[in-house]
């Protein structure tokens, strides 16, 4: 029996809420960009040139910082770098509003005490796959932002370079998902065998 | 599905609506009408006997198999 204050239906206004904030602020940044000439902040990652940063402990001797992650500022700015740090902004953004909206039309169902809804098996594998996506998709546009760093950038002490460095994480996360969709569509089968059984 | 439901059958011999039979079996008009219109999975032996018990009949009058 669906209430409005069960934690499913909690966790669905939470989601919309969540939506609803992602948006603003991502509104907020997109005009915020725009309209101002602020500086952009863009991640970076790097390797210092060697023997640049070392760190020493009583107990573990010296060490060196063989790559590191960090921000770089770019105070001035030109309309190609405002697209491309625009452009990431929506590429971060409309998976994650998509994987919101998908989780809480999963959660809604769940609310209503019809977890095993035929929707929500396919919610689900659509959910593993962007995961998947988002991850794969993440990874390949950070590497890009390195490789056209390199070419276009002067760097000081630091060099930049482009690693593959998949995360593995996010990849797994997804196909977990993708596993519990294939559990769930076999219990809507289940469920559709109970309901049509007199 | 090759299994046939004469439900619409017996009650005319019976001279019962499905309504009747809901109310005297217990079970729900929306449940006989899934077993009338030929879509439901499967019956339970208690479903069946008390539909018999009713129309007087045997679970071959109600059901039987037809090849397709």
């Amino acid at each position: 029996m669906a209430t409005t204050t069960s934690l499913p239906r909690i966790l669905q206004r939470l989601t919309e809420v969540t939506i609803v904030v992602v948006l603003a602020i991502t509104g907020f940044v997109v005009i915020a960009t725009m309209v101002t000439d602020a500086g952009l902040d863009m991640p970076i990652e790097f390797t210092p040139d060697v023997g640049s940063y070392t760190i020493a402990s009583d107990s573990l001797g010296s060490g060196t910082i063989l790559d590191a992650v960090g921000t770089a500022r770019f105070e001035d700015r030109d309309a190609a770098l405002t697209v491309a740090y625009l452009s990431g902004v929506l590429v971060y953004m409309v998976p994650s509003v998509a994987l919101l909206a998908l989780l809480r039309r999963f959660l809604r169902h769940i609310a209503d005490g019809k977890p095993f809804e035929r929707d929500n098996a396919l919610v689900l594998r659509w959910i593993g796959l962007i995961i998947i996506g988002f991850g794969v998709l993440a990874q390949s546009l950070r590497m890009l932002m390195v490789v056209v760093a390199m070419n276009t950038l002067t760097t000081e002490g630091i060099h930049l370079e482009a690693r593959l460095d998949p995360d593995l994480t996010v990849v797994f996360i997804g196909l977990v998902v993708l596993v519990i969709a294939e559990a769930f569509r076999r219990g809507t089968q289940l469920q559709s065998d109970v309901d049509l059984t007199v | 599905m090759s299994i046939e439901v004469h439900l619409d059958q017996m009650l005319l011999d019976n001279k019962m609506t499905l309504t009747e039979l809901s109310e005297r079996v217990g079970i729900t008009m929306a449940n006989l009408s899934i077993l009338k219109t030929g879509k439901a999975r499967a019956i339970r032996f208690s479903t069946l006997d008390a539909i018999c018990r009713e129309l007087g009949c045997q679970p071959g009058d109600l059901i039987a198999r037809v090849e397709e």
